[in-house]
């Protein structure tokens, strides 16, 4: 690529009789392939082929993929426009880049002609659906181009020779800098039409011979081991002094390069010749030189075969003199640089998969900024076909790759430097190197890097003077670097900080940040930032030398040193540099002349070689703030809440009280809720939805809820309506006690005509269940055995066994199901003893002992022990033993024993009953004496709490008259 | 007999003494530049650039003997090959390719052209 010059070299460009004779040549027109359009398509829009007839010269397999077509209203004409072919042609249609610039007609005349120009391949969406699909180049899905990638061939650039004798060679066609991503060039295969004799065509050097002066193409398709191909295609100009260049022509301001522009340009002023009306729009133009040194001609330069090509560009406009006799045109041509810049890229982006497979043209395996280059290049346009493109070989792994809108050249750019510091830059050949600046290797990694030559003072032209800009402020005073470390085999990144010089910034400069990189590790991220902080502050930025030597080595690209030798003494400021490499970055070519002759002579703007100042691992940037968090929404409307609270309903013999804030208020609020409830009141039932049943001596009374404000009572079943609670269900005569008939509880005929002592309860267990007394037998129901209780209806049905025999009235009835697992165990006061049943008739049974003394009120069950009232005594007594099973009741003797726990108040009434509640969950008793219910009740488990009298009801009652519930609603 | 080496020919074979063309023509009075310019250099030095040129005089020639010269040069240059002499202070020649300039103004007075000057640039010394 380039090179030290040689001693020999060095020493005929420090001789006398140096000069340049500069000659210039357009590429023809050499049509393939003419025709017209067949027919006027519908729209001009979006058009990517067209068909056509009338073929007037060629064939159509003559036809090259990505060639030139002009489309004009006469033959050869480009009047109407240019396009490009896009793949192989039929007989009948011509395939073309999607275009919507042409205003298509019929009989339009096409003609191909052989030429390569540097195209965009665009992006194509279509949605079918609701599925997008991407296409490049119109047409081409994606089925492996990213993991079988197609080669790159690099085969040097277009040639210039001169036929002196009978026939030339060209020997410096060279293909094996070629290359594939993640595969390996296998096999070359060179084409020269034209050519008089060739050798070696499958290698990677052939040999071309000429024989005759013109234009030629040469081919070469590229194999790769993944059996992937491709063309590439250049140009050998052979001149002799029958068919000579142009040889009249001034070259206006020189060609020149600018590193940071990314390539060359020249004008150049052509006077009137008959072929100039003949050079096409955009054509290819090769300045080139005849160079002399001690007055003979000879080529002497760093790229053998090639030495005498000045520039390789293209026409990118031109201005023409108004003068018919002797009128001249300056045009400007433009490097491959120019080109990129005037394409706009789509939006590009790719992912690393790592070692998957690419599913799309979004993805790439072991991803690296080569291969995303690679992307854009090959698929985005055809530059690989008529240029070399030598990527940065680096290596780093990077995650993704998105380049946003912009030309392409933009692109590149920015794909390049802002990973890898890489930089994209054209040679005076039109070959786009893309490397990472020597400033930015590491120091043993520069050694590679030739030294052109070294500079004497004798080399350069004292008039115009070597001025050296030395900066001695710096202009950075940190450099704050950060970037990813990307693992492409755990698709995961470290992120890398770097600073240099350090955490403390230098005397002056600004901050200069450097985000975004792709790193390799903290060590290359620490070295990178302070060389990129010693670059940047670059003490000689600028050293122009204005060469007096015929020297062309120097070029912007590929990477290449001069060295220079200042003593003290040769500059006012005493400044010393020894071997000191400098950089090409500007480079000018101008003719320097007298007398009709003279030489090309090259000013170069250097840049002082640099290495790294500082760096070390810099901080990550301090978490940000967290947001403030998002304003609440509000909150929805709550539901309305039903009321919760517990209820008691307490009754004497003609009143039925209410409170609802009994368990709460130390002066719970009463009210009567008798409503039209008629006869004497003996006892109140609670259902499971707070249903409440109360029975008098006028019937069995229904309320669908306690809690309502004004519950509304309902007459169930009256005297003698048994016979119809029995045809309803035919249960209630079939109740049997010792072979005999008993009476449904509620029955009142024969039983002194009341219902004195019937009492039933719910929900005993989560089970509807009903317990009734019945004279002097008492009836419980379990479950399987069948019992219903209708809410509305009373009892409907019953079955279930007989409580007894017993003697005396059984005055009132318990139900819990602590004691008896799996069975309700009930408990029942009757005159003069009390009784524990475990759902089997208690038989044979004969209480002793103070409990037969007395009437016993209110039964019931809490913490599993039996609670009983002792009317005589006026206590409320508790079993001391638990009921232990089915057939045993209060102690294992046969002897209730108890004790008491409510003893005699001083006030002497009796206690009439107690109940016990479950108050959220808890277990309550309460209790209450005859004279006026609720002198002592407890709801706070103690027992002793006492609260007001329900104030609605005083001395009403009578004994074994009462009862109470708690509820909850 | 010619006396002095002057040739001029529009091929290399057909390069002709001046003497004995076909409208013969006095040798010319002939000096060579060896660089187009000289450079100064950064150490002191001085470097020439550019082919040699040189001029071909004659103080009078007739309108025939300049005519003579015209079918070289049709122009106002063309590619001639000539031989003159290389050094002045020698009477060494060597034979060049060179383009040949017709002067731009030529004083014709009485049927002669007097101090008649070709100049000759880009001269190439030719090998065959």
């Amino acid at each position: 690529m380039t090179r030290a010059l040689t001693g020999g070299e060095l020493i005929k460009m420090r001789t006398d009789g140096q000069a340049t004779r500069l000659g210039m040549t357009f590429h023809p027109t050499v049509i393939v392939f003419a025709c017209r359009v067949n027919g006027d398509p519908a729209s001009d829009d979006q058009i990517a082929e067209i068909a056509y007839d009338t073929v007037t010269e060629g064939a159509f397999g003559d036809v090259l993929v990505d060639q030139t077509i002009l489309i004009g209203t006469s033959a050869g004409a480009y009047d109407v426009g240019f396009c490009r072919v896009r793949k192989a042609a039929t007989d009948t249609v011509l395939y073309l880049n999607e275009m919507s610039e042409i205003v298509w007609s019929d009989d339009l005349y096409v003609t191909v002609i052989d030429v390569f120009d540097i195209w965009p391949r665009h992006v194509r969406v279509t949605e079918s659906g609701g599925t997008f699909t991407t296409h490049m180049d119109y047409d081409v899905v994606y089925s492996d181009q990213h993991l079988n990638c197609r080669p790159v061939p690099v085969l040097g650039s277009h040639v210039i020779t001169e036929l002196v004798g009978a026939t030339v060679d060209v020997t410096c066609f060279d293909g094996s800098d070629s290359y594939v991503p993640g595969s390996t060039i296998s096999a070359y295969s060179w084409a020269a039409p034209g050519a008089s004799a060739t050798s070696d065509m499958n290698t990677a050097t052939p040999t071309i011979t000429y024989d005759a002066a013109g234009w030629y193409r040469v081919a070469c398709t590229v194999t790769a081991t993944n059996g992937k191909s491709f063309i590439g295609y250049r140009r050998v100009y052979v001149y002799d002094d029958a068919h000579p260049p142009l040889w009249a022509f001034q070259l206006s301001g020189g060609a020149q390069v600018d590193w940071k522009r990314g390539g060359w340009s020249f004008r150049c002023t052509v006077h009137d010749e008959a072929t100039l009306s003949e050079i096409r729009d955009r054509t290819l133009v090769m300045l080139f030189a005849e160079d002399f040194f001690e007055g003979t001609k000879q080529a002497v330069g760093v790229e053998a075969g090639r030495e005498n090509i000045v520039v390789v560009g293209w026409i990118v406009g031109e201005s023409i003199s108004w003068n018919p006799i002797n009128g001249t045109v300056d045009f400007e041509v433009q490097g491959p640089h120019w080109w990129f810049s005037k394409i706009e890229g789509f939006p590009s982006g790719m992912d690393d998969v790592g070692s998957a497979t690419p599913a799309s043209w979004l993805e790439m395996g072991n991803m690296t900024v080569d291969d995303t280059l690679w992307h854009l290049l090959h698929w985005r346009t055809t530059a690989p076909r008529t240029m070399d493109i030598l990527l940065t070989g680096d290596s780093t792994s990077i995650g993704m790759y998105q380049a946003s809108s912009a030309n392409l050249w933009q692109q590149i750019t920015a794909g390049s430097e802002e990973t890898i510091l890489a930089h994209p830059c054209c040679d005076h050949l039109a070959r786009l190197f893309i490397q990472v600046d020597s400033q930015f290797l590491p120091v043993g990694d520069r050694a590679a890097i030739p030294v052109v030559m070294d500079i004497a003072k004798g080399d350069w032209r004292a008039r115009d003077q070597v001025r050296i800009e030395r900066r001695v402020v710096p202009v950075t005073g940190q450099l704050d670097l950060s970037g990813v470390v990307w693992t492409s085999a755990t698709l995961s990144g470290i992120a890398m900080f770097g600073l240099a010089p350090g955490h403390v910034m230098k005397w002056h400069g600004g901050i200069e940040p450097k985000p975004r990189l792709a790193l390799t590790d903290q060590a290359q991220t620490n070295l990178l930032s302070g060389l990129i902080l010693g670059n940047l502050n670059n003490e000689y930025p600028a050293i122009n030398v204005p060469f007096a030597m015929s020297n062309r080595a120097w070029d912007v690209c590929p990477r290449q040193y001069g060295r220079i030798t200042v003593e003290a003494g040769d500059t006012p400021r005493g400044i010393a540099l020894t071997d000191f490499k400098i950089i090409p970055r500007r480079v000018s070519l101008r003719m320097h002349e007298a007398d009709g002759g003279g030489a090309l002579l090259p000013d170069v703007e250097f840049e002082g070689y640099t290495t790294e100042v500082g760096g070390i691992t810099g901080d990550p940037p301090p978490e940000p703030p967290a947001p403030p968090p998002p304003p609440s929404p509000p909150p929805p409307p709550l539901p309305p809440t039903p009321p919760v609270g517990y209820g008691m309903i307490v009754l004497s013999q003609s009143e039925l009280g209410r409170s609802m804030d009994f368990f709460e208020a130390e002066d719970p609020h009463w009210v009567d809720i008798l409503g039209d409830i008629t006869g004497t009141l003996y006892n109140i039932a609670l259902g499971s939805s707070n249903q409440l049943w109360a029975t008098s001596s006028d019937g069995l009374w229904y309320c669908a809820d306690a809690a309502e404000e004004t519950p509304a009572w309902s007459c169930i079943m009256t005297d003698g309506d048994a016979e119809t609670a029995s045809s309803l269900t035919g249960h209630f005569q079939s109740v049997d006690v010792d072979g005999a008939t008993v009476y449904a509880p509620w029955h009142i005929d024969g039983y002194a005509g009341n219902i004195l002592g019937g009492y039933f309860t719910g929900n005993a267990g989560g089970v509807n269940f009903v317990a009734f007394v019945a004279n002097n037998v008492a009836v419980h129901g379990t479950a399987g055995v069948g019992y219903v209780m209708d809410a509305s209806e009373g009892v409907i049905a019953c079955s279930g066994t007989i409580v007894g025999p017993t003697t005396g009235w059984i005055h009132s009835i318990g139900v819990g199901n602590t004691n008896f697992p799996g069975e309700y165990s009930m408990v029942c006061a009757r005159d003069g003893f009390c009784e524990g049943w475990s759902g089997d008739i208690y038989e044979g049974y004969a209480p002793v002992g103070a409990y037969d003394a007395g009437n016993y009120f209110g039964v019931d069950v809490l913490d599993g022990s039996p609670l009983y009232v002792d009317d005589a005594s006026q206590e409320l007594r508790r079993a001391t033993v638990v009921l232990a099973d089915g057939n045993a009741v209060f102690g294992a003797g046969g002897v209730v024993s108890g004790r008491a726990i409510y003893g005699p108040q001083a006030d002497a009434d009796s206690i009439v009953w107690i109940t016990c509640a479950a108050v959220a969950g808890v277990e309550t008793l309460i209790v209450w004496s005859e004279d006026g219910f609720a002198n002592f009740s407890d709801k706070t488990g103690d027992f002793y709490a006492e609260v007001d009298h329900w104030a609605g009801v005083s001395d009403a009652g009578g004994g074994g008259n009462a009862a109470v519930i708690s509820f909850e609603y | 007999m010619a006396r002095y080496d002057f040739e001029i020919g529009s091929t290399y074979v057909g390069l002709a003494n001046v003497e004995e063309l076909t409208v013969p023509l006095p040798p010319p009075a002939s000096t060579y530049k060896r660089y187009a310019l000289q450079v100064d250099l950064g150490d002191d030095t001085v470097r020439g650039f550019g082919l040699p040129s040189g001029t071909w005089r004659w103080q009078v020639l007739t309108l025939a003997q300049r005519d003579q010269l015209k079918t070289f040069c049709s122009g106002a240059s063309e590619t001639v090959f000539i031989q003159t002499k290389k050094r002045d202070a020698s009477e060494v020649y060597d034979e060049f390719t060179v383009v040949m300039i017709w002067p731009e103004e030529e004083d014709v007075w009485s049927g002669r052209a007097r101090d008649f000057v070709i100049q000759f640039r880009s001269m190439v010394e030719y090998v065959p």
